[in-house]
């Protein structure tokens, strides 16, 4: 985009943005005041979309907005700002691997979620499915069609998320089935190897 | 209002200072390099040092590539166990907390490809000279920071990490593609005090006039400091394309103290050993805001002080608190680290 054709882009309260209180919802119903909580007060509490469809979406605090309106007034662009949570993606709200990480650490409870082997973390990385071979455990609520979060099983470090491709009882159920070791569970739709691919011609 | 110089003002002055003889050029033939690169050579060192300046520019082995940990992520400690078991051999440096040299590295991966890189646990940095100028800055939590050219993000994300990620930094470069790798780096690092801008640095005084606090310009250079990186470098930029970037760090550092706040500090860096880019800028600066901007002097300098004198042309006498680092003295990068301050 040009600096000077306006930027478009959005800001809201955290708590009114729909797609991402949903999903909170969803997975943290009783804790949900305390995930917003610690949100606001480990990075903010105001979203912003730099673009109109919010393709990425970010967390950030009262301060970086003050700086976000001074320099959409005069025509700078803005490339990203506060923490990265995610996009809407086909109308869905996908989170991000930051924002999953940060909720499951402040709260300490893991919830639509799977961990991975060494051998899947390495193919996730690589943007690669995990397949049922590399499932460790399960971290319900898990429906088919979810978007959820990826783990390295050795540091429970989110690495990236996915579309579950089956509901929880099936799994529990295919994962002791030798014939599905090579099936994929969940479809990679976001990992963190994309900060490889975004930067490697640029070391300083 | 922001000091413009014509480029070719610039090469008048130097040019006509510029020594080029049978000698200088035999040895520029020896060692592949442009003659007027040799001529300020020996001008800056004498002969024989200069032959060791020339030697180290050309053993690549000298120089390690290093990380910092990023401590507000994960455990240094944690980090530097796993990658030992990977196969790296590292090194802490004593002058930088979290950092360490590799001394040796693993076949595979690479130390740009580790897990641990993937989740933010550190930054990889080709020299240990990219280091300093953000120390330098001494960036503190809550503090207001600008980086007026801040890609790839080696001294933006250490900024973050010494303001332990309060207050704000405006991370700002001008070029799509290198702000990726800006952006690339603070997202993976997982930093969450920033906003990340294109605007073009010779004209950021036009969005912020005197009321940034601290300011970094490491300004886009010849990189003559890291012709061991590049040996194509030796050859590359003549005199002239030379005296274009001196004029443009001349606007970019005259822009970033036009958007200081008064009493706040710019600190201005380049990875290049050309006094042009560096006592002659900062000189020029001071010459043009008179009282208005002073040096400071760097604490724990350990390297080298910046040179008063130059082809016959007298800096300003505050250009000996400015840092130099010198490939063959220090084993690391050239690079150049100067403090200022406005009145």
């Amino acid at each position: 985009m040009s600096a000077e054709k306006k930027m478009k882009y959005i800001v809201k309260d955290l708590e009114d943005f729909s797609p991402l209180i949903i999903y909170i919802k969803k997975l943290y119903f009783k804790e949900y005041e305390d995930v917003i909580d610690l949100l606001k007060k480990k990075i903010g509490s105001r979203i912003v979309c730099l673009d109109e469809n919010c393709k990425e979406i970010f967390l950030t605090k009262d301060l970086s907005i003050n700086y976000l309106d001074k320099m959409l007034r005069k025509n700078v662009e803005v490339i990203g700002l506060g923490i990265f949570i995610g996009s809407i993606i086909k109308k869905r709200f996908v989170p991000s691997p930051h924002l999953l990480e940060i909720i499951y650490r402040s709260i300490n409870k893991i919830r639509g979620a799977v961990s991975a082997e060494k051998d899947g973390v390495k193919n996730f990385l690589y943007g690669k499915d995990l397949l049922y071979r590399s499932l460790k455990d399960l971290y319900p609520p898990l429906e088919k069609g979810d978007i959820i979060a990826v783990l390295d099983k050795d540091d429970y470090s989110v690495i990236g998320v996915g579309e579950l491709l089956e509901d929880l009882e099936k799994i529990m159920i295919l994962k002791r089935d030798k014939r599905y070791e090579n099936m994929p569970i969940v479809a990679n739709v976001m990992d963190l190897g994309i900060y490889l691919r975004a930067q490697h011609m640029f070391i300083e | 209002m922001v000091l413009k110089i014509d480029f070719r003002e610039i090469l008048r002055i130097f040019n006509e200072r510029l020594r080029i003889d049978q000698s200088i050029i035999d040895l520029a033939n020896k060692y592949g390099y442009l003659p007027y690169m040799i001529s300020r050579y020996i001008d800056m060192l004498g002969f024989d040092e200069t032959i060791r300046l020339l030697e180290a520019f050309d053993n690549k082995n000298m120089y390690k590539p290093v990380i910092r940990c990023n401590d507000l992520r994960c455990s240094c400690r944690k980090i530097t166990e796993s990658l030992e078991r990977l196969g790296f051999k590292l090194s802490p440096i004593e002058w930088s907390p979290y950092s360490y040299k590799i001394l040796r590295s693993s076949s595979t991966p690479s130390i740009g490809a580790t897990h641990e890189y993937l989740k933010g646990c550190y930054y990889l940095y080709r020299d240990a000279a990219s280091l300093i100028p953000s120390i330098a800055l001494d960036p503190r939590p809550g503090d207001l920071i600008l980086d007026t050219c801040a890609s790839p993000g080696g001294k933006a994300s250490h900024i973050l990490m010494l303001m332990r990620d309060e207050g704000l930094l405006i991370a700002n470069d001008i070029s799509r593609s290198r702000l990726s790798a800006l952006k690339a780096n603070l997202e993976r690092m997982r930093f969450t005090s920033y906003i990340i801008t294109r605007y073009d640095g010779r004209r950021i005084h036009e969005i912020f006039n005197e009321e940034i606090p601290k300011i970094i310009l490491d300004a886009p250079c010849s990189a003559e400091g890291g012709i061991m990186f590049d040996p194509g470098r030796k050859r590359r930029t003549s005199y002239e394309d030379l005296m274009k970037l001196v004029s443009r760090e001349i606007e970019l550092l005259s822009s970033s103290v036009e958007a200081l706040a008064p009493g706040g500090y710019l600190l201005y860096s380049t990875c290049s050993i050309a006094p042009e880019e560096n006592e002659f800028v900062v000189s020029k600066i001071l010459e043009h805001y008179k009282e208005k901007i002073e040096i400071i002097h760097i604490r724990n300098n350990i390297w080298d002080r910046g040179l008063r004198k130059f082809l016959g042309i007298e800096f300003d006498p505050g250009v000996e608190k400015c840092i130099r680092i010198w490939p063959h003295r220090h084993s690391m990068e050239g690079f150049f680290i100067c403090l200022l301050r406005k009145r």
